[in-house]
């Protein structure tokens, strides 16, 4: 045999975009759709969809509905089953079917093909849910029977299930990072169940209940526009759609997202949030199959990250602030109506201080994800010190893994520190809180408190040593603090409450915000708790500072010993 | 002026190594502290079976994940057919083809479908698939198999449908760990046949197995690892004869008189002399040139000793490999 003649260079991989043709792709349909498997599941599948859909369609127009709404109504039955099959098992699927190839080690095979990673993971992520795919083509023809006798405008359906289609992605991304990240099989899928379900139900619960806020969030499912068209559907057909949108306070469906200055419809506004959750997924997989050691996401995608957390934020935060319907007591009072225009009504300042300290908390929330993303651990600083001298170079470059995350987190924990103010300054500038204002010095005075608990954080994790001491502290001095002030509240002692929160930083967010407004109630113990922690953690952080710099000189000496620079030698 | 010199080194590597299948120079494995490869410097031209020798925990491994480009290094140069590993691992990875240590097989699969997985992933479609899948399976012995699920395979007959698949693209370098585990010795002896074929075909096979005696003959070169050093590296007798160093086992066969000659080659050689006695055979320590070998014989029977045979020893990969695993002496 010539090896010549077969020469490997000959061989072209499939490209990313034929998915058809993709071998993981073919694997799964092979795999998969084995037909006595298959037709179990078929089965299955259509005796349920027939079964809710004619009890609906039967039922109601044996209830004394017309012949167009009742098939209008099977919509909601079979949008559940379609859901279950695509979101549900779909996601199942992705996540156990991933940990399986990955624990019998036959991914290993895939990451040394040379196809690109993006063909790769694309493979998978349309391979291994692709028995769902083939039970949802098999719910479709009642879809277009309720579209068809219900008269329902196809545009509708499709923006519908554009975005139903992307959430599937979305979650079937999910489970496939919980695949990639996580290696233990049952964990991984409890994960991955407990993301979608959290996104679909728990998130959409909250966030209806905290008015519009964070609707980024909301816009995560299928929710939004699911419920615009049904009550599209219903205020055309009869009053029981908009009974029940009316008496589960989503009228607001109806009126798309205001972005900054801009109405975005729903549909497209759902796919631009999900598609950009895509995209960090796709990096985050992608990342991971170039290298299994990469951080999940590199040091400047972060920042572009971070920075569309937060646009995405204040851009449909600070438009509800302005109609009032950020406060929830003002939402639900004011629930049917598209925008509160009485003028004589005024927050709680308390409500507004609660919603200040919860937005410190949730972007304090995302620069810690963020952090703990992007800093490379001992071992992390260790490899790049020694490559970094084996090559003549002075350390890392900035960008890569094992570089320090100092300026990186320093840019996000300014920007957070930033929006946090921003937003607060916004509230209270609003007509909604005519007896209070931010002071002059808060700016400098959140962005300062702000830093301290972000680089304060990069220093523990940076600085850390072999062991789990700096778990055991996190868990000491920021979570216990919560669980000892939760159960002092719930004896009914607020003071004591407050000072029990005090060394927590995830709480300082309160404290810090009660210290700069004029509440009326327990105020000076606020203002005391506050600055007791700014206090302490200055101190904290110069000593959590010392460690890393002490850390990254035993290092740099270590690897001196260890690793001849050729500067020199030469 | 980094960058420059950076660039410089890398044409003038990549001159250098077009003419070797692998070439590794300094590289070096770190798991936080633990370093498992040293900075080692490979060279194995093209057409070699290369053997990768060594203790558990030596290194071995790790050098070989680098070198399927299943792992970064923490430094070092890795080029596969004068391709920087770095640069260009799509084209780094057309070329070779790995088979790890207790490869695995995806249990939902039959034996075709796995092999038409991995011949889509390299580009081997339609009929030229099927065919080759057809004689990679023949190649293997599996044929039989072919409609079989993967999860019905035994031990012996996994690792050969991983072959198969290893062989499927037609790699340059293929890269197998432990490839002989769970075979019993007729198909040992097959992959013996199947790994000559496949260099013979001009491509360059590196092999690791604890079955040392069969590394022996089938490699051409061989390289000793310990604690994440190359000890030494060469074809297997040059490297066997540095390792051994002077000192040769000679085997002598005396007609009768065995005792006489014990304490004859005792007054010889040293008092300290160790001789072990088989059957009639004399076998004992020896150092020095092939020379003075041929003047202890002549001594013998000018002494009035009849050596029916002589024989001379030489150290196996497996004395070299005991020596490497025994523990270091802490001065």
């Amino acid at each position: 045999m010539d090896p010549a003649s077969h020469s490997p260079a000959l061989l072209k991989p499939v490209a990313w975009w034929q998915l058809w043709s993709n071998p993981i792709f073919r694997r799964y349909r092979r795999s998969e759709l084995r037909p006595a498997r298959l037709a179990v599941w078929c089965l299955s599948i259509l005796i349920f969809t027939l079964f809710f859909f004619l009890l609906v369609y039967l039922g109601g127009q044996r209830a004394g509905v017309d012949k167009v709404t009742a098939a209008r109504m099977t919509l909601i039955p079979t949008l559940a089953i379609q859901a279950l099959v695509m979101m549900i098992l779909g996601t199942t699927s992705t996540t156990l079917g991933y940990v399986r190839e990955a624990h019998e080690g036959v991914t290993e095979y895939q990451r040394l093909t040379p196809s690109s990673p993006l063909a790769k993971v694309l493979g998978f992520l349309f391979g291994l849910p692709v028995r769902c795919y083939a039970l949802f083509l098999l719910t479709v023809p009642f879809t277009l029977f309720a579209a068809v006798i219900g008269k329902i405008e196809p545009i509708l359906l499709v923006r519908l299930y554009a975005v139903f289609l992307m959430s599937a992605i979305l979650y079937h991304l999910t489970g496939l990072l919980a695949g990639t990240v996580v290696k233990q099989r049952l964990l991984a899928g409890m994960i991955a169940t407990s993301l979608v379900i959290t996104i679909n139900t728990v998130l959409p619960f909250i966030m209806t209940g905290l008015g519009k806020g964070y609707a980024f969030l909301t816009h995560l499912t299928i929710w939004p526009v699911a419920m615009e068209l049904f009550f599209k559907l219903g205020s055309e057909t009869g009053p029981a759609f908009v009974e029940f949108a009316q008496n589960t306070g989503r009228t607001h469906f109806s009126d798309g997202v205001q972005l900054y200055h801009w109405e975005i419809p729903n549909y497209l506004f759902s796919l631009f949030v999900q598609s950009g959750l895509i995209l960090v997924f796709l990096v985050i997989i992608h990342r991971r199959w170039r290298d299994e050691n990469h951080h999940l996401l590199g040091k400047h995608f972060s920042i572009f990250v971070c920075g569309g957390v937060l646009f995405l934020f204040l851009g449909t935060v600070l438009p509800i602030i302005h109609s009032g319907m950020i406060f929830p007591t003002l939402a639900l009072k004011n629930r049917g109506t598209k925008i509160i225009q009485d003028a004589g009504l005024s927050a709680s300042p308390t409500e507004a201080w609660a919603l200040v300290s919860f937005t410190g908390l949730f972007t304090f929330q995302l620069a810690s994800l963020i952090v703990g993303t992007i800093t490379p651990s001992r071992e992390r600083l260790l490899q790049g010190m020694r490559r970094a001298r084996k090559l003549g170079q002075r350390g890392p470059s900035l960008g890569s893994d094992p570089a320090t995350s100092f300026w990186h987190v320093s840019l996000i924990g300014l920007a957070c520190g930033t929006v946090w103010w921003f937003f607060a300054q916004t509230l209270f500038n609003s007509s909604w809180t005519p007896d209070h204002s931010l002071p002059g010095w808060a700016l400098p005075m959140m962005l300062f408190s702000f830093m301290i608990a972000v680089v304060g954080f990069w220093a523990i994790l940076e600085g850390r040593s072999k062991g789990g001491g700096t778990w055991i502290y996190l868990l000491l001095v920021w979570i216990v603090p919560l669980m000892i002030s939760g159960i002092l509240g719930v004896m009914r002692l607020p003071v004591a409450a407050i000072y029990a929160l005090t060394p927590s930083t995830p709480a300082a967010f309160f404290s810090i915000s009660g210290a700069l407004l004029n509440l009326p109630s327990k105020a000076v113990h606020l203002h005391i708790s506050g600055y007791f922690w700014l206090f302490l953690n200055v101190f904290l952080v110069l000593f959590f500072l010392a460690r890393r710099w002490t850390t990254a000189r035993k290092l740099r000496a270590q690897v001196a010993a260890e690793v001849s620079d050729p500067n020199r030698s030469s | 002026m980094v960058l420059l010199r950076t660039h410089l080194a890398f044409y003038i590597a990549s001159a250098s190594t077009a003419d070797l299948a692998i070439h590794t120079s300094d590289l070096r494995v770190d798991y936080g502290d633990t370093v498992a490869v040293r900075g080692i410097d490979l060279r194995i031209p093209k057409g070699e079976v290369y053997g990768l020798v060594g203790p558990n925990g030596a290194g071995k491994t790790s050098t070989f994940r680098v070198l399927a480009t299943l792992m970064e290094p923490t430094y070092g140069d890795v080029f596969v057919c004068g391709h920087d590993a770095a640069l260009h691992r799509s084209r780094v990875r057309q070329k070779l083809a790995y088979m790890p240590d207790l490869a695995p097989l995806p249990s939902d699969l039959k034996c075709w479908e796995f092999l038409e997985l991995f011949a889509g992933a390299y580009g081997l479609r339609g009929q030229a698939g099927r065919d080759r899948i057809d004689e990679c399976l023949d190649r293997v012995e599996l044929t039989e198999k072919r409609d079989a699920m993967c999860k019905t395979l035994s031990r012996g007959m996994t690792q050969r449908l991983v072959l198969a698949k290893t062989l499927l693209h037609r790699p340059a370098v293929m890269i197998l760990d432990e490839p002989a585990s769970g075979l019993d010795p007729v198909r040992r002896a097959r992959l013996r046949t199947t790994v000559r074929e496949v260099a013979g075909e001009g491509r360059t096979v590196i092999i690791s197995s604890h079955i040392l005696s069969e590394l022996a003959d089938m490699c051409t070169s061989i390289g000793l690892m310990k604690d994440g050093n190359l000890i030494d590296s060469g074809p297997v007798d040059e490297v066997i004869d540095r390792l051994s160093g002077s000192t040769r086992q000679l085997r002598i066969r005396i007609a009768g008189q065995s005792h006489q000659v014990q304490d004859w080659l005792r007054q010889k050689l040293g008092a300290d002399l160790v001789v072990e006695t088989e059957r009639g055979t004399l076998s004992f320590p020896f150092e020095g040139s092939e020379s003075d070998q041929a003047d202890l014989l002549v001594a013998m029977v000018s002494s009035g000793f009849r050596p029916s045979s002589f024989e001379v020893g030489r150290s196996s990969i497996e004395d070299i490999f005991l020596d490497l695993s025994a523990p270091t002496d802490v001065q």
